[in-house]
């Protein structure tokens, strides 16, 4: 008898003892919001969450670090001949979760994929209208030709991930999509509603990570996510309100990194009283942003002088952009007697009504109106909304992000946002696209963040860092302002 | 005589009910502080702070100032969703147990898929379809409210339709609309005026709920549901913000309620209508 | 008597009919497109749009979508949910027990505190005990749900570390699904730690719904109580000398017919969502799933949810009905309505 207790002690004590050292190699992280498609040659890509899940699983050409800029991943170095003619040394060392290896070929399918006509990836317009052929020079050379000279082809380059060609013409995106295969420290196991698991690669390139197991879970909830990572459910709960960082002690603590997030009040210059760009400047200078920051962000948010955050390619360094002078804004803005409305969705309501709140002291007749979700979208998208407050994710690092979408004359239809079109600034959009030179392109932009400051627009407000919760018991684990989640050296204690 | 019947507590309730009609109707001019006004610097700051008896919320504006304002859009969306939803729930209640026949079938059946929804659901579908405000929000709620009363009023109509004083009436020559509305309806309000009394505390709290998901007025108007929605990311720093607008509404639905219930016991103490709502 | 129950059913089939007609316009008559949503800040050009929407079937006129969503819906095909990328059905179906095990479990609890409450107040009538239930009903009814979810979260779970503060299960436990309820399930395989984690997971929320539907059960089971209470045979089975308990399960018979019909109607009507309390405690309910997918402009699984709760309803209407017609006898020969 007594044996028999001693042996089923034992064997207890062995299973928690297991239990215990297998839980500790397994990384939980809660997310704010569900993964889209894994697969990276589908839409919907999905946001920041999915885009961290895809990087674990696949890897891509180049990765952003945490100054945006391209570095090496799967192509080691890289050169261009006249502008047009990009030739990527690739890893010679890679091969993918199912034994296939990486190689020029493999990563001509990718790019081929995603512009080929037929295509279902995000970024197909994007690409196919830069990229004009990709051929295999060696069996780990590539090289790419665009049409004309493509500076944005790199950054744009860190969004394509790579999947394992043969893998997915057999088993067509649905089950590719069920089983995903590609280079990334972490293996796809299972997915199971908007939980996914994923299994260390023992055989990855860049060194096996040290977690055998790593879990991405979504809790919406804020509060509900900072819980789960007090009670140690979760290692890491992203998107922390700055406001709430007060609430990581004891076991867990903030971990912040820069943001790529602009945030901005857009004035419709096809509505009164924003038709006159005199009211759209004493707008801006009637917030107070360092205020903003100190109060609502606790301080870990940058305010913006101009419509750029330090890290993006064309931010003017130098300038005195955008200033907050509320006596030059009262002067203005008190005669103005239409009154305004500020649009705002339901997460962004609290910087609306601060923003609102510096435009009534400035004698403007503000009020924030908060509109569902796909209705806001609905209204800023047609050019509908007088104003609003939103925001925009400048992952790629680069002003033409901005520009493309919300302020060239090019942008179409479905994208209004507030209806500003200017020759000379298209004009000098053209220009900076049609350069792979970066003193010239920065030169351009410096022109284009004066326009834009002076014609404002945006008032810019401000750029957020992005505050994570994690466990003191996670270390080797660095934030990026990407939103990636480099975890090969991230260890469990 | 019937005055001396009631007892204490429907006093208090009554009172209740007074100061919330008084302060909805006079909000603007009774609250100590802008509720708009924002301060960034003294934000969150806990009841009993100096110049801030309950307190400050995340954008420093003035918590006491906030609830009295917060009064004003559940007063006035309750006392125009019920009286529209009984006009037009009664109405359908009548004409389908007066007419009866096809038209009885087809409007209960109209009726029952209008109740299979639940009301919150149908509150934000006609949100999300007519966009934010407040005469929007009426309309959500009393397309979310008014089939309640559709059943009670046809019950009762097909019963007293029968009845010899009806079918007296109609052979002398009296027209149907008359004694539909001279004759049965007055029988029937007392049931009415009962699930109307519990309705108002269900709209309230409707409304809050709507607020609460973001769905309710625009955000220039504090109501206690948007306050209670803002405040539920501080529940654990600033717990003043998410209870005490609760505690408000609480209070005023039970006021409400408990005069419902006297009603009750009033115009028919063997109702079985007792809090179904 | 077949015939009446015959007749109900065609009269829910009816309802459904209704029921998937106006969500199905009125989703569509909200503002947004779904493909916009779907394809969220991405550059994607027009043709790419058109594309999709062709694939989703939304290019064509809302009628014949009408038409083809029926004709799918009674084959069983509820279709994709766009956003999900996964059959409606599936997605609705497991919401559905997570919702219905929350129905249930709160339905119990609320029996389990409304019955004793009736019970003594009833035969306590008017005296202080009564009051004091009483008003404690009024107070359980007229609190707002989601408030007392909140107060609940901030009391026992952020202050006092009792309870979780949301989700079904805790996020590091596996548990073998079988029939897709947290609880038999873990019983069922012997998982006694998923079954701790899913009753703590389990009780705040369904204690938050309890509480009002409790406040009914006791209002209504008093009255009737003590109505009975006062009947004839009640005095003719106490002369007999039978004891209390006896009496109390003769009472509690009779007493019941409305306070069941009342359940019924209040289980249908949770089964239908309890969607406030849902989103507060983030279970990964019915209620839940429509409202993202309402946010998401997500057609299909609006529409299969939205019916799937109608049916729900309808169903456990047509039950109540039918056990109501079975327990009191007078009303199966044509009474109509309530």
């Amino acid at each position: 008898m007594k044996v028999a207790s001693l042996i089923i002690g034992a064997i207890a004590a062995i299973g928690i003892g297991s239990s215990a050292l297998a839980q500790q190699s397994r990384l939980v992280v809660g997310q704010s919001d569900k993964p889209a498609l894994i697969n990276p040659l589908q839409v919907p890509a999905g946001g920041r969450e999915t885009r961290a899940i895809k990087r674990q699983i696949f890897d891509a050409l180049v990765v952003q670090g945490n100054s945006l800029q391209p570095q090496p991943q799967l192509a080691k170095s890289w050169e261009v001949k006249d502008g047009t003619v990009w030739t990527f040394h690739l890893r010679d060392d890679v091969t993918f979760h199912n034994g296939e290896p990486f190689d020029a070929e493999a990563a001509k399918f990718n790019l081929d994929m995603i512009i080929a006509p037929d295509s279902k990836s995000a970024w197909h317009s994007q690409l196919s209208s830069l990229i004009e052929k990709v051929e295999v020079i060696g069996p780990y050379t590539l090289q790419v030709t665009t049409f004309k000279p493509a500076p944005t082809l790199l950054v744009i380059l860190a969004f394509q991930e790579m999947v394992a060609p043969k893998y997915y013409m057999e088993k067509g995106p649905e089950g590719f999509e069920a089983a995903p295969v590609g280079t990334g420290p972490f293996k796809f196991v299972s997915r199971d509603g908007s939980t996914v698991t994923l299994a260390r690669n023992e055989n990855y390139w860049g060194g096996a990570p040290q977690i055998s197991e790593l879990v991405f879970k979504t809790i919406p909830e804020v509060s509900s996510r900072i819980a789960a990572l007090k009670a140690g459910e979760i290692h890491i709960a992203d998107r922390i309100p700055n406001d709430l960082t007060d609430e990581l002690t004891g076991k867990v603590k903030p971990a912040v990194a820069s943001g790529t997030r602009i945030y901005f009040l857009g004035m419709n210059v096809d509505q009164d009283p924003f038709k006159d760009p005199e009211v759209r400047r004493a707008v801006s200078k009637a917030i107070d942003r360092d205020l903003m920051v100190s109060a609502l962000y606790k301080g870990q948010a940058r305010p913006l002088n101009q419509p750029a955050f330090p890290e993006m390619f064309g931010y003017q360094a130098s300038i005195e952009g955008v200033t907050y002078d509320p006596e030059a804004a009262k002067a203005v803005l008190s005669s103005v007697t239409t009154p305004i409305r500020i649009d705002v969705r339901q997460a962004d309501l609290m910087l609306a009504q601060a923003t609102q709140g510096f435009l009534s002291q400035a004698g403007l007749k503000a009020e924030v109106q908060v509109v569902e979700d796909s209705a806001f979208n609905d209204s800023i998208q047609s050019g509908r909304s007088q104003a609003y407050v939103s925001s925009w994710g400048v992952a790629e690092g680069d002003l033409d992000a901005i520009l493309y979408r919300h302020f060239w004359s090019g942008r179409g239809a479905t994208s209004r946002y507030t209806n500003y079109e200017n020759p000379e600034l298209d004009e000098l959009f053209a220009a900076a696209r049609g350069t792979t030179d970066q003193n010239e392109r920065l030169a351009l932009y410096a022109k284009v963040i004066e326009i834009l400051n002076n014609d404002a627009p945006w008032a810019p407000l401000v750029n957020p860092s992005e505050v994570y919760g994690v466990s003191a018991n996670l270390s080797g684990w660095e934030p990026q302002s990407t939103g990636l989640y480099f975890m090969t050296t991230a260890t469990l204690k | 005589m019937i005055i001396r019947r009631f007892p204490a507590g429907a006093w208090i309730a009554a009172l209740v009910c007074a100061v919330f009609v008084f302060v909805g109707v006079f909000g603007s001019w009774l609250a100590p502080k802008d509720p708009n006004f924002q301060n960034l610097l003294t934000r969150l700051l806990p009841p009993f702070s100096p110049g801030h008896p309950l307190g400050t919320d995340a954008l420093g504006r003035d918590v006491l100032s906030r609830l009295i304002a917060g009064a004003q859009v559940p007063l006035i969306v309750s006392m125009t969703a019920v009286p529209l939803s009984i006009l037009i729930g009664v109405a359908v209640g009548l004409i389908s147990g007066y007419v009866g026949g096809a038209v009885d079938a087809i409007l209960m059946r109209l009726t029952d898929a209008w109740l299979a929804f639940p009301f919150i659901l149908l509150a934000i579908a006609f949100v999300a379809v007519l966009g934010p405000g407040i005469e929007n929000l009426i309309i959500a709620l009393v397309a979310s409210h008014w089939a309640i009363y559709v059943r009670l009023v046809r019950g009762q109509v097909l019963s007293l339709r029968e009845r010899e004083f009806v079918t007296s009436a109609r052979m002398l020559g009296v027209s149907d609309v008359r004694i539909a509305v001279q004759h049965i309806l007055p029988a029937v309000w007392p049931s009415v005026i009962i699930v109307a009394t519990l309705e108002v505390g269900v709209v309230i709290v409707t409304e809050a709920s709507l607020s609460f998901l973001g769905l309710g007025v625009s955000a220039a108007q504090p109501t206690w549901g948007a306050m209670l929605s803002e405040g539920r990311a501080y529940i654990s720093s600033a717990w003043w913000l998410a209870t005490l607008p609760g505690i408000v509404i609480s209070i005023v639905v039970l006021a409400i309620n408990y005069l419902g219930n006297i009603l009750r016991d009033l115009l028919d103490p063997r109702s079985s209508v007792a809090m179904v709502a | 008597m077949l015939k009446l129950i015959l007749y109900r059913f065609g009269q829910a089939v009816v309802v459904l009919l209704f029921v998937s007609a106006i969500v199905f316009f009125l989703i569509r008559l909200t503002p947004g497109d779904p493909v916009d949503i779907f394809l969220g800040e991405q550059n994607v050009s027009p043709e790419q749009r058109q594309a999709y929407r062709r694939a989703l079937g939304l290019d064509q006129s809302i009628f014949v979508q009408y038409l083809n969503f029926l004709w799918n819906a009674v084959q069983g095909d509820l279709g994709q949910s766009i956003y999900e990328r996964a059959s409606v059905s599936s997605l609705v179906f497991n919401a559905f027990l997570a919702t219905a095990e929350l129905a249930v479990v709160g339905v119990l609890i609320a029996v389990a505190m409304g019955v004793p409450a009736a019970l003594v107040a009833a035969m306590n009538h008017n005296r202080l005990s009564d009051r004091f239930l009483s008003a404690g009903a009024l107070l359980g009814f007229s609190i707002p749900t989601f408030w007392l979810g909140i107060i609940l979260i901030l009391g026992l779970s952020v202050h006092l570390g009792l309870f979780p503060t949301g989700g079904r299960i805790g996020g590091d436990v596996a548990l073998q699904k079988i029939t897709g309820f947290v609880i038999l399930d873990s019983i069922l395989t012997g998982n006694l730690r998923a079954l701790g984690s899913g009753l703590l997971h389990i009780a705040l929320p369904a204690l938050t719904i309890a509480v009002a539907l409790a406040a009914s059960v006791m209002q209504v089971l008093r009255g009737s109580l003590i109505a009975v209470k006062e009947e004839e045979f009640i005095y003719a089975l106490r002369s007999r000398g039978l004891t209390q308990d006896v009496i109390y399960r003769h009472m509690l018979r009779n007493a019941a017919p409305p306070t069941v019909i009342i359940l019924g109607v209040k289980l249908g009507g949770l089964l239908g969502g309890a969607i406030i309390t849902e989103s507060v405690f983030s279970w990964p309910g019915l209620g839940r799933l429509i409202i993202d997918a309402i946010r998401a402009r997500d057609y299909p699984l609006v529409q299969g949810g939205v019916l799937l709760m109608a049916m729900a309803f309808v169903i456990v209407s047509l039950i109540t009905d039918i056990i109501h017609i079975l327990l009191d006898p007078r009303i199966r020969d044509g009474r109509e309505g309530k």
